[in-house]
């Protein structure tokens, strides 16, 4: 079942023509990635999404709702991570927290923002004001903030950036278990492919305001794409393969090579250690979403 | 909890948590202590009747009141939008005119802390007067009129516009134009186009006002007309607030 669906949007800027008729369809459980150079549009689109700026024409449709006609009413269901992070300089970040609980209308008690605060690695009794604090810091306080209300729907503008590998793989492993957990949907503009291998199920490839792709994040043209993963056990697993879409070419020194077909490269993931394999680093040998990116899009910067 | 709660809340204490604002009462507080020295210190102004130090220190007040409230007004929104924390506002479940009347009230409460402030320098200009208490009501009323009147009207213009600097260059040019007549010459403000300017601008009812009560000591009935163009200004900025932020755009 389709939580956003639009149809043929438009919309301009003093007479520049930033959105050119743009149809998406993301489903109930999808963690979807939204691409394309700067100035493509994607901001536009997710504010129009969110009902905070109004398309010159097209309908829209947001988990069932036209944001445009009951924007605060589908604002309270949805919540999202702009790209800067919005964060009032003097607050500390737990009063900055229970600001925005209490603008949602939650009833949160202190421990419950604390306990928010520390699966974000974020120390509930740091009285500093967040102006003091790392673009680390202030990205994972705005990560919180955007799930403050247990959105049925997220929308994350460049969600790691800024962020030490081991940050961006914490937010990673936070986003894949709500979104399995809790059956949250997702929809990613980011700039780092990366997290879109590793997160998103399906794609949209915006360029000049129009969608040139959506699906799969896999070269499609050239059939498959080959990936590289190191085990750190599993042999058993390997001797009875099963894998409909992934097919094993390679198992050398603790690593396997595997050319995945009709799938994700995120999904193979979790089918691989959902059958016990675990992996413990995964790397795209071709065809993967930079080829896709690069084919559909006309030279623009990431 | 309805959202204009905790909206309003952290409107009204910003000011006091952030640098600035504690910088404005700074320059408020040595500017009301230099203007009451100077009216009992001052050779040729402490010879001035006591009323009239009193409406005197009552004008530096609304005006400070009515330069805070512009400032604050003109950041409201085109602040917000250029420190990037207007657009987390807009996507949580709150209405562009609770957004407004939050902000409205957080400069109705810098004012209200100026005006406590304010009082003991009042009392200390005008405590072997008779009319103190009249004139701090009046003060109060006047002041919260010109608050929402140039308030508003700065929070208005800085929701369609970009720039906090343009929004507060056009809210100091209105100030300065309803500041302005009330320094015409008292032969100049006798003759029709000065009562005219007199009658219809707010600056100049709210100062007269004051001037009717503390130094003509007159009472409510002949406050009527004037406390009735501020209503009347009050209820138009109110207007074009409402209709401004409608649709507020990141």
């Amino acid at each position: 079942m389709p939580v956003i669906e639009t149809r043929d949007l438009r919309k301009a800027f003093d007479g520049k023509e930033v959105l050119k008729g743009v149809s998406l369809t993301v489903n109930t459980g999808d963690i979807y990635g939204f691409l394309g150079p700067n100035g493509s549009g994607k901001t536009t689109t997710l504010r129009i999404l969110l009902g905070i700026l109004q398309p010159d024409s097209g309908e829209v449709s947001v988990l069932g709702i036209n944001p445009m006609v009951n924007g605060a009413s589908l604002r309270s269901r949805v919540n999202a991570l702009p790209e800067s992070h919005g964060l009032y300089g003097w607050m500390s970040a737990m009063s900055y927290l229970s600001f925005f609980g209490q603008l949602y209308g939650m009833t949160l008690g202190n421990d419950e923002y604390r306990s928010r605060l520390e699966q974000v690695g974020l120390d509930p009794d740091d009285l500093r004001p967040v102006r003091t604090y790392s673009r680390g810091m202030k990205q994972r306080l705005g990560i919180v903030r955007a799930m403050i209300n247990n959105p049925e729907l997220l929308f994350l503008d460049e969600p790691t950036n800024g962020l030490d590998p081991r940050g961006r793989r914490e937010i990673h492993d936070l986003l894949l278990s709500l979104n399995r957990q809790q059956g949250l949907s997702v929809v990613i503009s980011t700039h780092i492919l990366d997290d879109v291998e590793r997160l998103c199920n399906r794609v949209a490839i915006l360029d000049n305001g129009e969608v040139k792709y959506e699906g799969q994040p896999v070269y499609e043209s050239r059939g498959a794409v080959h990936y590289r993963f190191h085990l750190e056990d599993g042999e058993s697993v390997l001797d009875h393969w099963s894998f409909q879409n992934i097919v094993l070419l390679e198992h050398k020194d603790g690593w396997i090579t595997c050319l995945i077909k009709g799938i994700s490269p995120a999904d193979a993931v979790r089918a691989l250690v959902m059958k016990g394999l675990p992996i413990s680093e995964a790397t795209r040998v071709s065809g993967g979403l930079e080829d896709l990116y690069l084919e559909y899009t006309s030279g623009g910067s990431l | 909890m309805n959202p204009l709660y905790p909206m309003v809340r952290k409107e009204a204490i910003e000011d006091l948590m952030a640098a600035r604002g504690v910088f404005f009462l700074l320059i408020a507080t040595l500017v009301m202590s230099a203007f009451s020295v100077l009216l009992v210190s001052n050779t040729e102004l402490s010879l001035l009747d006591n009323a009239e130090a009193v409406y005197m220190m009552a004008g530096i007040i609304v005006a400070l009141g009515s330069l805070v409230s512009v400032v604050r007004g003109s950041d409201g929104y085109a602040g917000e939008r250029e420190r990037e924390t207007l657009e987390p506002l807009l996507i949580a479940p709150i209405t562009g005119r609770q957004i407004a009347v939050a902000k409205l009230s957080g400069i109705l409460f810098s004012w209200l802390f100026l005006y406590v402030l304010a009082i003991p320098y009042l009392w200390a200009v005008g405590s072997t007067g008779q009319n103190l208490l009249p004139s701090l009501e009046y003060l109060f009323i006047t002041g919260s009129f010109m608050v929402v009147i140039l308030g508003g009207l700065s929070l208005a213009l800085s929701a369609k516009m970009r720039s906090s600097r343009g929004a507060l260059s056009l809210s100091l040019t209105i100030l300065l134009l309803t500041g302005s007549p009330v320094v015409l010459g008292a032969s100049l403000r006798q003759s029709a186009v000065g009562r005219l300017l007199d009658l219809i601008n707010p600056m100049a009812g709210a100062l007269n006002t004051l001037d009717s009560v503390i130094i003509d000591s007159q009472g409510f009935s002949f406050q009527v007309l004037r406390l009735s163009i501020l209503i009347v200004y009050s209820l138009l900025v109110t207007w074009a607030l409402r209709a401004a932020t409608k649709r507020i755009e990141p």
